[in-house]
């Protein structure tokens, strides 16, 4: 099966990335093999609508990444309707089963182990979890009934195994639930993991892991659309992540993703849906370049009483006016960053018109204009 | 929509009782329609602290082999609601009953044991009661549905049993089981830990001591008659409950009716209140539960009981001018409840099975999703 | 032309001495400055262009302070005013706070708590005693004293635990409500606030006197690592510098943990400690032996042995924190869990295997959101202590338990168990020379140890051999039950080396050496 997206230079730093979507579990409830073979322990567990689509969504981003240090090298798609279709057409890609997934990274492993490149995973699909690791689930779970968590990644033994490839940034995104079902409160199961071993040097990387839920909570998506997190985290890497630690481009930071994430979710959702960064990191790595950073501004007006009766107008560096009639909340926008201008304008004369200008930077800028 | 509920006997202050609240306040919020009539708000009138005290703190309770263990209230809930089953020889006990009794009987006994046994989850009681009505009222409109055949587990009945009376319409998806499957799944390994051949042994046993719950009713209800004072001169708990209804009536739109959920003694209480201490709050329906209205008016022991009654022109005391409905749930196995329709006149008496235990049945009525269920049905005939 | 910029940061109520992270963009949006900012302190910018500039404080609870000034002048002065602090009374935990985002429905009760104190004792016992609730505020050194107080705001109730200055490295101390147990940070002179959190479930806030310590904590649980790290380096500069700590006469063991915990995850790969080195090593190993009520200290020592190779001393600390207990934060517990299981994955060791399954079960609903360790108790263990004890069959400690004793080094050579550690290395303080003699049964194996000594100035010395997880303490002559005759231990050897044999009985045979010298008694 070809990549979804190569332009592999050997013995060069590039990004190379796995994404994984899974919505289709046979083997669990108003699955195919149901009837006839059903997971030992499906967990209340059923089909998905949303990975899918969500895997899409980010493997379309990645195609555009711009990242002059460690260009993208390679797309690695694998999707359980076998069958891409989004932005870059349609074509034929590997499936989600367990050995897919493992013969995937095994290829991915390789490709990334260069010191500057830079190791992109993520996953979205059924993920459960207890208090000390995360287990991902794969297609073909339940397949075995005398091992019947023999088709489940184990990510943690994973992750710390990682650590001997030598690709100094690696970015992990678990677009999945992290509950803890009963089967694990007394029976310690395991899954495999995909990559076993003890750090044999200690290099240090940027390693952040991100998860679309909090331990104990579930990642949640509109049926059949792209999750939340995912949709939050692909805005985070456009430009809501955005930092200009120089005169140059502005660089999407490691270090501002969760925050960056987390501030977009309470714009596109009030479910409580919430990202959670852990792994180790030894500094920050800038990942994609980007001209149009985005800004999440809050305007609002002092006194309150002025907000409900001001027609508020945004201008930013595009020159790209937003308008809003009279509302008694505070106005959430996006603007891009840089110069920008806000201004309140009263046509009943209660208060005084007022225009502000002002610079603002990513990933959030709460603005209050003193009327 | 204003629910007033007026508390029995029995009831302090504690963290449980700020759990029970909340259970509660969204069972009602879940089962009474709010869509053509408002928001549902619950008053709670709390007057425990002005209840009965006991100075030996009820040393007089003979002490007895009543001690409860951890698994006493689920097996006492076995015993109440699906008495003498047992799991099959897979360890399903839900499945059991659910082939051999009724999806009703599983849906209380599973939400019952939610209760008492949460795990260490804190999904939201809404989230609980709006997954227990949509499941009662699919289970009593599809009795022994045909995929119960294809279920071999406890796990897959109830998911299977979320799934089918989930609403069609749902918008998101979980990642992982849903939370409501997810909270459930404790009390289910719970159900299936339990040593179930002792479940028999515990039918006669008491939901606490038998005794103590009789005090207390007998103590309450004497400090409640003693200190209730005169219309006019309101005794404190008279006043807290009579505050309560004023402010649920204050709350309401025209179209919303005032709805009076009454307890045990708090039915007498109610009653008491609407008659006497605010006869001009209009209460639009007067649902009392496990209540012993009846019995004080035989005894002529409410402030607007008139002993002439009965007479050959009136053969019942009238029900409260200021109700337009009133129902009284009972059940013949509570010792404690009384029917009314040999009493009152224009009242409608309604029986409701609990439990086989004489008290316990007492102190349960509001832990039944299908009690819930049956309320909405009670409310919805009277509209 | 360029001018100085003066920021100060207001955040009232803020405790004295705390820095937090502050950036300053110019107008193109590029990062001028970056570093930290004492609050309610004014912090110097020098020589910044004449323009706009947008300042941004990161404050530990999540939460962006952001402020524009334009420099036209030689000097000018910027106040950035703090977000909201919904605690009067508490201000300076609002700032670490996470806003909820829903309102809590559970509430704290005074009765609903239990405050649990456990002693790790020269016994090796954990002796666990519920200590009382005071409503008074005293300044009892050693006491650990509960304020409750009931403060009801938007989010719920509070409560107040104030730790005195003098309490011991040995102890620990656990949270209990309801059925849910915190573990305190056992610190001097901290202040720890209970109160309800986001998901309803606790949250417990320290506040311990080294600021740093508080603030990179709390980024780091924020997943702002560049805060962290700003913030970090002044956690580093004095907790790793030994003589820096030597001019502080108490160590802070929270300060202590937090800086390993920094270094583990964020610490940047340009600054010291990194790449892990004999620095980094030699220091995890000293908090490890100094705090033996923490064993974050041994989870620590443990990945920086694992990040040397040292597999025996990783499987040495990491077993010594779960014997010790649970580690008092939540990051601790982690990197414990991903330490027995990288051991368990790679070596065969029982004891590993054993306590990873002790810690799946004691810590199986840990909750990932507070910064200190919240377990669910179990039912068993709620009666005497917040979790039951996990003891393993072969572990060889040794602790500080006297800090003016001089290092001295020992060494454990056990030749004939293959599947054994070859040699280990045990450090304590040893005494004068004595003549000891250990025997226990006769079988497969011999140990020897090897004693030298630096300093003979002490007393005779306690040799203690545990032995089935029993506490044998014999001077000279005597023997214990049990099946292992034990006559006489001696030290044999000249003023500077010591030797002690003894057998272990067979494969199975449970050792727990301790090397604890006591004074010589007046």
């Amino acid at each position: 099966m070809t990549l979804f997206y190569d332009a592999i230079e050997e013995d060069r730093a590039q990004t190379h990335a796995l994404v994984i979507g899974i919505d289709d579990y046979p083997h669990l409830e108003e699955g195919a093999l149901y009837g006839s073979d059903p997971a030992r322990f499906p967990m209340g567990l059923g089909q998905l609508t949303s990975p899918v689509r969500s895997a899409t969504h980010i493997a379309d981003w990645l195609v555009t990444l711009d990242n002059p240090r460690a260009p993208l090298g390679s797309v690695d798609l694998l999707l359980s309707s076998r069958m891409y279709s989004g932005a870059n057409g349609a074509k034929p890609v590997r499936g989600t089963t367990f050995d897919d997934i493992r013969d995937t990274f095994d290829l991915w492993v390789r490709r990334c182990d260069h010191a500057g490149s830079v190791a992109i995973f993520y996953f979205c699909g059924h993920g459960i979890s207890t208090s000390s690791r995360t287990l991902l689930i794969t297609e073909s779970y339940g397949r075995n009934r005398n091992v019947p968590f023999e088709d489940v990644i184990d990510f943690q033994t994973t992750y710390h195994a990682m650590e001997n490839c030598a690709a100094a940034t690696q970015l992990y995104f678990l677009d999945c639930c992290r509950n803890t079902p009963p089967q694990f409160w007394s029976v310690d199961y395991t899954g495999r993991p995909l990559l076993t071993g003890i750090p044999l040097v200690k290099r240090g990387r940027d390693a952040p892991v991100l998860f679309g839920s909090l331990q104990g909570q579930f990642a949640r998506a509109p049926v059949g659309e792209v999750s939340f997190f995912t949709a939050a985290l692909v805005e985070a890497l456009k430009g809501i992540a955005a930092d200009r630690p120089d005169n140059g481009r502005w660089k999407i930071s490691t270090s501002k993703l969760q925050n960056a994430i987390n501030k977009k979710i309470e714009r596109i959702t009030t479910l409580d849906v919430r990202c959670e960064q852990t792994g180790d990191t030894v500094k920050t790595s800038y990942v994609h370049e980007t001209d149009d950073p985005t800004v999440l501004v809050t305007l609002d007006c002092r006194p309150e009483a002025a907000l409900p009766c001001a027609h508020l107008r945004a201008t930013d560096a595009r020159a790209r006016p937003l308008q809003r009639p009279p509302d008694p909340a505070p106005w959430h926008l996006e603007l891009k960053a840089g110069e920008c201008s806000a201004e309140a304008h009263f046509p009943t004369g209660d208060f005084a018109d007022c225009r502000e200008s002002c610079s603002i930077n990513p990933p959030h800028f709460y603005w209050t204009l003193t009327v | 929509m204003p629910v007033v509920f007026v508390h029995g006997v029995n009831v302090r202050r504690s963290a449980l009782y700020d759990q029970t609240i909340a259970r509660r306040d969204a069972y009602f919020h879940a089962h009474l329609p709010p869509a053509v009539l408002g928001g549902v708000d619950v008053f709670n009138p709390y007057w425990g602290d002005s209840g009965a005290k006991f100075s030996w703190n009820l040393a007089s309770v003979p002490s007895g082999p009543y001690e409860t263990f951890g698994t006493a209230p689920l097996l006492q809930l076995i015993a109440e609601i699906a008495p003498g089953t047992a799991p099959d020889d897979a360890g399903n006990l839900l499945l059991s009953i659910a082939r051999k009794r009724s999806l009703l009987e599983v849906i209380d006994l599973l939400w019952g044991a939610q209760a008492h046994a949460p795990g260490p989850f804190d999904t939201s009681p809404a989230l609980i009661a709006e997954s227990a009505q949509r499941a009662t009222t699919y289970a009593a409109a599809t009795s022994g549905p045909a995929w119960l055949a294809d279920v071999r587990s406890d796990d897959q009945l109830i998911s299977r049993l979320l799934r089918e009376s989930a609403q069609t319409c749902e918008t998101t998806e979980t990642f992982g089981p849903s939370e409501v499957f997810n909270a459930l799944q404790w009390a289910i390994e719970a159900l299936r830990q339990l040593p179930h051949e002792t479940a028999a042994a515990t039918v006669s046993a008491l939901r606490g001591r038998g005794n103590a719950i009789l005090a207390r009713f007998i103590g309450d209800a004497c400090v409640y008659v003693t200190t209730r004072g005169r219309p006019g001169e309101h005794g404190p708990i008279v006043q807290i409950v009579v505050d309560a209804l004023q402010q649920a009536a204050q709350s309401r739109t025209s179209r919303q009716p005032l709805v009076v959920v009454a307890h045990s003694l708090g039915g007498i209480i109610a009653y008491d209140a609407l008659t006497s201490f605010a006869p001009t709050i209009p209460c639009d329906v007067l649902i009392t539960v496990g209540s012993q209205i009846a019995l004080f008016e035989e005894m002529k022991q409410f402030v607007a009981s008139d002993p002439k009654i009965p007479n050959k022109v009136q053969p019942r005391a009238p029900k409260p001018a200021n109700v337009k409905h009133w129902i009284n749930v009972f059940d013949l196995v509570d010792a404690l409840s009384y029917s009314a329709g040999n009493v009152f006149s224009d009242v409608k008496d309604v029986k409701f099975n609990v439990s086989p235990s004489p008290l316990a049945a007492h102190v349960s009525y509001f832990e039944r999703p299908t009690f819930y269920q049956c309320l909405s049905a009670w409310l919805a005939k009277t509209r | 032309m360029r001018g100085k910029l003066g920021v100060v940061v207001n955040a009232p109520g803020a405790a004295p001495d705390t820095s937090i992270a502050m950036e300053i963009f110019d107008a193109r949006g590029k990062r001028v400055w970056s570093g930290p900012t004492r609050l309610n302190d004014s912090t110097v910018v020098g020589r910044l262009r004449y323009g706009e500039y947008l300042i941004r404080a990161h404050f530990p609870s999540g939460d962006d302070a952001t402020g524009h000034v334009q420099i036209e002048d030689a000097t000018t002065t910027a106040t950035i005013a703090s977000p909201a602090a919904p605690l009067a009374g508490w201000r300076w935990a609002s700032y670490y706070w996470r806003q909820p985002r829903r309102p809590a429905g559970r509430v704290l009760a005074a009765d609903g708590m239990t405050l649990w104190r456990g002693e790790l004792s020269l016994a090796s016992q954990h002796r666990w005693k519920r200590m009382a609730f005071t409503s008074k505020s005293t300044d009892e050194p050693r006491a650990a004293q509960m304020v409750y107080y009931d403060e009801r705001g938007q989010d719920g109730v509070y409560a107040h635990l104030r730790i005195g200055s003098e309490i011991q490295t040995n102890v620990q101390l656990w949270l209990q409500v309801g059925t849910r147990f915190f573990a305190i940070p056992a610190s001097p002179r901290t202040d720890v606030v209970v109160s309800v959190a986001t998901a309803g479930d606790f949250d417990v806030t320290v506040h311990n006197e080294r600021s740093a310590a508080n603030v990179v904590l709390r980024y780091l649980l924020e997943g702002d690592l560049e805060s962290a790290r700003t913030i970090g380096k002044q956690l580093i500069g004095r907790d790793f510098n030994a003589a820096e700590r030597e001019r502080e006469p108490n160590w802070n063991p929270t300060a202590a943990m937090v800086t390993g915990y920094y270094v583990m995850r964020a610490a940047p790969v340009d600054d010291p400690p990194w790449p892990i080195d004999d620095r980094f090593f030699r220091w995890s190993e000293d908090v490890c032996d100094t705090f033996p009520g923490f064993p974050d200290g041994a989870v620590i020592f443990g990945w920086a042995a694992l990040r040397r190779h040292d597999v025996l001393r990783a499987r040495e600390a990491f077993l010594t924190a779960c014997w010790r207990g649970l580690p008092a934060f939540t990051l601790g517990l982690r990197y414990l869990f991903d330490g027995l299981r990288v051991l368990r994955g790679t070596t065969g060791d029982r004891d590993i295997a054993d306590a990873y399954e002790w810690l799946m079960d004691v810590a199986r609903d840990s909750s990932s959101e507070t910064e200190t360790t919240s377990i669910e108790g179990s039912r068993s263990s709620q009666e005497t202590a917040p979790f039951r004890p996990f003891r393993p069959r072969r572990l060889i400690r040794r602790e500080k338990k006297f800090p003016i004793i001089d290092a001295a080094s020992a060494r454990l050579l056990s030749p004939n168990l293959e599947d054994e550690l070859r040699w280990l290395s045990v450090s304590a303080g040893l005494p004068a020379p004595a003549r000891w003699n250990v025997e226990i049964g006769e079988h497969a194996a011999k140990a020897a140890f090897v004693f030298a000594r630096d300093d003979p100035s002490f007393g005779p010395a306690l040799f203690e051999v545990i032995e089935e997880l029993q506490n044998t303490s014999f001077a000279t002559g005597g023997s214990r039950a049990g099946g292992y005759p034990i006559d006489t231990i001696a030290l044999q050897g000249e003023a500077r080396a010591w030797r002690a044999h003894f057998t272990i009985a067979d494969a199975d045979t449970i050792v727990i050496i301790r090397i604890v010298p006591i004074l010589a008694g007046p």
